[in-house]
């Protein structure tokens, strides 16, 4: 039995800020230690990514030279170079600040898409049912089937390995997973007595779904949308690493990928290939931090 | 001597907002072959005080206060072993929701049975025969030992968590709102189970429940409880038919009686109040349509005849106020709390 | 009771349940007759009880009242017209006229909401016009007594209590004006002390509001206080309809007779007599033929096995279906 919430409406004293804080509770789960720590890391990146032209020392993908015009391969870590350059005599440091940019743009563009399009069909299929349910949900079983990266892989090398490509084909394949919970949250969310009441009281099927339903399904579609960041980035990541990366942007797989392909690890360039790799780490560990708040959001019971 | 002795017990749980004084001093006792009804809104404190005595309290929750004096031995001060050896043995508690006590993937049998093993430490003959005994005893048909939960209807499920809680053949079983969810006739039907099963094992049973009908027809003591205080206490006679504290008159005035027919009922105006910050005197004065300027200090529980006692002011104006409360008006001018 | 507003017609639901994998594999279904073949009339104004256990029907009945579910057999009409015809603006006309109290109030209302925009809502989807709104609204919040109405509005759902929120569900029925009200077992999650409070409520809509209702309940006791008229309801069929004081002072039906003595009171000196009923309520997948109550009734005889016992009238206004008030046999 918990204990009695104070009903007393007058006690609505403070409601401007607290309708504000709840607005960005339901956004945002700022209750949970571990939620906040990944949210920070997040910002980190985010501006990392935003002022990477003023961050970064070096072009990344310019081959540099030493004062004395010798190529300046494999440089530890020092002032010029903050943590050296590669055998070609790139910037790592330079390397790793647009990396950054690349890689949360496609953990963001992918994660938008995939909740947009796994929203969408979560709550159109769940709502509707009949057929358009089956169709929708035949074609997210179809898209579940497909191995993961042998499927992106070909897709990018297929359509040219750009970067909105490898944002296309992670969508195409993540969409069913956020779908189909929308989709059973939605079943749930559906058979609630305030739904029915607002049939009674003579709501349009548009204003069912949109205003009563979809409201109270957004938490998990920010739950899988920041599962889904970490998703993108290891699978960018994992294709950059094998090769099939777009060809037009650095991000952290494709360090990682050139870092491998130069036999860095047997050489001991630990300045080359540990941060694009702790990079990806802490990226991926924020989002599976904050998606531990939203679980608090979603599912009460879980606290303590 | 009383079988079960709650001696100024105090549980606190601590929230995000602040610490709920859930069971605030509150005192009860049980004698042997007893049954004591334990009656209140929710959030009342009186399953967590019936818990605190089976000893199933949340982790948030902590006992700042007060014995549990069980059979001569405090629980709250026992070691833990001892404790529990009580708790399984000579107390058992039938949760709320008979659901919440049938584990939906075992056969109902099954879970008798482990109980009489693992708990009761009988061999699996022994064992098989009890579980059989046990069925027969709350109604239900051997056969259906069979059975998975689902399978079982409402009352059904209510008579195993029964038969579960008798199984040990304890001395006090603790049931919680064991009525509640069912429709009125096996309602009805349940109860009598209830009160044939208490008179021939002379069980003491602890009710505890928001519906003072089932007081009415089940026990011979009540307390009634208020914000985490028990503000009425007696036997049950005397409890409903001359109550002394204005919120049991109000509770029993507000309860729909097919007999009295179209007397009109008194809502109580309000809630109850914050368990974090509660009213510093009187926890009722706020809803109380007869409160007086002492009020804003807090009433003792204290004995009006024998075995009768009450925590408000004006005891001595009991039976006027019997009368007032009995009127729709009286409650009335205070609704404007808002109920 | 000259005119009728509603006109229920031998409706019945009918739900096709797959009972084990098996049945799943080899598409087969079993039907439950949740509600078979029930006919009443409602007059404008009236109130009227429907009793009876869990899985009795009476909250499908009810939904099929308000257009939630469509019947399976038989016909619906409100004010004169079959409602299962209705659509577009009829359609949202109905919904003005007939509105549903929920039984759970704290899941009545759309968590996200605040209370001023629920009870705004059913007149924004009505087209109410909109300087309407404010005069409505603070006429269906004092008529369900939640003074201080602006601090109200800024809540949202979860910072009131119980007995608070199902207040705000009935102004939310009454912002419309309605005619028609069901309300399916709308204090069973309250408090006693805030029933008193939402029971006096209902029973002012019926006698001063003039509004009819449907009041759906297991406890007869609630029922009488609310309603002048009850029907008792068991296995998907009416057994007894009748005048409420009738009903409970002279139930006519066995069935009826058990919840009259089954129904708690607060006294000390009531019967602990054994209720005249037996066992449980039989699986509804296989009700047994003829009378459906007979496997539990005190009283069934070789007759009960064989037919099924029509409504018959045993007193003015008074109906029961069972085959001891067959004069003629």
């Amino acid at each position: 039995m918990a204990a009695q919430v104070d009903t007393s409406p007058a006690g609505a004293a403070a409601k401007p800020r607290a309708a504000w804080h709840r607005r960005l509770k339901q956004v945002l789960p700022t209750s949970d230690p571990f939620a906040v720590a990944g949210i920070l890391i997040y910002v980190v990146f985010i501006l990392v990514a935003i002022f990477a032209d003023q961050l970064a020392t070096h072009d990344p993908m310019e081959i540099l030279f030493t004062d004395t015009y010798k190529l300046a391969r494999s440089l530890p870590p020092g002032p010029d170079h903050l943590l050296g350059t590669t055998n070609v005599g790139r910037d790592i440091y330079s390397q790793l600040i647009y990396g950054t940019r690349g890689a949360l743009l496609i953990g963001f563009a992918a994660a938008a898409a995939v909740v947009a399009v796994g929203t969408l069909v979560g709550l159109v299929s769940g709502y509707l049912g009949g057929w358009v349910d089956n169709v929708l949900m035949r074609l997210a079983d179809i898209a579940l089937g497909i191995p993961f990266l042998p499927f992106v892989v070909v897709l990018a090398a297929f359509l040219r390995p750009s970067m909105w490509n490898v944002v296309f084909a992670i969508t195409i394949l993540l969409w069913p997973n956020s779908g189909r919970v929308i989709r059973s949250q939605v079943l749930s969310v559906r058979e609630r007595a305030f739904v029915e009441a607002a049939v009674v009281t003579g709501a349009s099927k548009a204003q069912i779904l949109f205003v009563h339903i979809a409201p109270n399904v957004l938490p998990l579609s920010f739950l899988y949308g920041s599962i889904a960041v970490g998703w993108a980035i290891l699978t960018e990541a994992s294709i950059s690493f094998l090769g099939f990366g777009p060809s037009d942007t650095v991000t952290w797989g494709y360090m990682l990928q050139d870092a491998y392909a130069s036999q860095a690890l047997s050489r001991g360039h630990y300045n080359w290939f540990v941060p694009p790799g702790v990079c990806i780490i802490l990226v991926v560990l924020a989002g599976f931090f904050i998606t531990r708040g939203y679980e608090e959001i979603l599912f009460p019971k879980l606290r303590r | 001597m009383a079988l079960l002795s709650i001696e100024d017990l105090s549980l606190h749980y601590v929230t995000s907002r602040g610490v709920a004084r859930a069971v605030d001093g509150a005192s009860l006792s049980v004698e042997r072959g007893q049954v004591v009804g334990l009656v209140g809104e929710s959030g009342c404190g009186k399953t967590t005080l019936a818990r605190a005595v089976t000893g199933v309290i949340p982790r948030s929750a902590r006992i700042v206060g007060g014995k549990i004096m069980f059979d001569g031995m405090d629980l709250v001060t026992a070691s833990r072993r001892d404790a529990n050896r009580l708790r399984w043995r000579e107390i058992s508690f039938v949760p709320q929701s008979a659901m919440n006590s049938l584990d939906p993937v075992y056969r109902v049998g099954t879970q008798l049975m482990e109980v009489l093993t693992d708990r009761g430490g009988m061999d699996r003959r022994k064992a098989k025969a009890r579980a059989a005994e046990l069925f027969e005893m709350v109604g239900i048909g051997v056969d259906r030992l069979h059975d998975y939960p689902h399978q079982f209807s409402g009352g059904m499920r209510q008579r195993a968590a029964i038969a579960l809680g008798l199984a040990l053949s304890p001395k006090l079983v603790i049931a919680d709102e064991p009525v509640t969810a069912l429709d009125v006739v096996v309602q009805r039907q349940v109860l009598d189970l209830i009160r044939r099963l208490q008179q021939e094992l002379s069980l003491s049973v602890i009710i505890v429940t928001h519906d003072i009908s089932v007081v009415a027809y089940l026990c011979d003591a009540v307390a009634v409880m208020y914000a985490g205080k028990v503000v009425e206490v007696g036997r049950a006679a005397d409890v409903l038919n001359a109550p002394d504290h204005p919120y049991t008159m109000g509770l029993y005035n507000a309860f729909p009686d097919l007999e009295r027919s179209q007397r009109r009922l008194t809502p109580i105006a309000g809630a109850p109040p914050s368990l974090i910050d509660p009213p510093s005197g009187c926890r009722f004065e706020p809803r109380c349509p007869f409160s007086i300027a002492k009020c804003g200090e807090e009433p003792p529980l204290e004995e009006i005849r024998a075995g009768h006692r009450a925590a408000c002011w004006r005891t001595g104006d009991a039976a006027e106020l019997r009368e007032k409360a009995a009127d729709v008006a009286t409650w009335e001018q205070r609704e404007g709390v808002g109920a | 009771m000259s005119e009728a507003l509603l006109r229920v017609d031998r409706a019945a639901k009918h739900f096709r349940v797959s009972r084990s994998i098996g049945d799943v594999f080899a598409g087969r279904h079993r039907v439950v007759k949740a509600v078979d073949g029930v006919t009443f009339a409602l007059g404008k104004g009236e109130s009227v009880g429907v009793v009876g256990e869990s899985g009795c029907g009476k909250t499908t009945l009810g939904r099929m009242l308000l257009k939630l579910i469509a019947p399976s057999e038989g016909a619906i009409e409100f004010d004169g017209v079959d409602i299962a015809t209705l659509s577009g603006d009829a359609l949202l006309d109905f919904r003005r006229r007939a509105q549903l109290v929920f039984q759970n109030p704290f899941d009545a209302l759309n968590p996200r909401f605040t209370i001023k925009s629920a009870l705004a809502e059913p007149l924004k989807n009505t087209h109410v016009p909109k300087g309407e709104h404010e005069a409505r609204m603070l006429e269906a919040m004092q008529r369900v007594r939640l003074q201080d109405v602006e601090a109200y509005y800024g809540q949202y759902p979860h910072q009131l209590s119980g007995g608070q929120l199902q207040r705000v569900v009935l102004a939310r029925a009454l912002v419309l004006e309605p005619e028609f009200i069901v309300a399916d077992e709308p204090v069973s999650m309250l408090d006693v002390s805030v029933r008193a409070g939402i029971l006096n409520v209902m029973r002012e809509i019926g006698e001063e509001m003039g509004i009819a209702a449907i009041y759906i309940s297991h406890d007869l006791a609630l029922v009488r206080y609310v309603c002048s008229r009850t029907i008792t309801m068991y296995l998907g069929m009416v057994v007894e309809d009748g005048p409420t004081e009738e009903v409970v002072r002279r139930p006519q039906h066995p069935y009826t007779q058990a919840l009259v003595k089954a129904v708690p009171t607060p006294h000390l000196d009531q019967s602990h007599d054994e209720l005249p009923i037996r066992g449980g309520m039989p699986n509804p997948l296989n009700p047994p033929s003829g009378c459906r109550f007979r496997d539990r009734c005190p009283y069934a005889f070789a007759r009960c096995a064989e037919e099924t016992p029509p409504l018959r009238q045993v007193a003015p206004k008074h109906f029961a279906a069972c085959h001891l008030h067959d004069q003629a046999a």
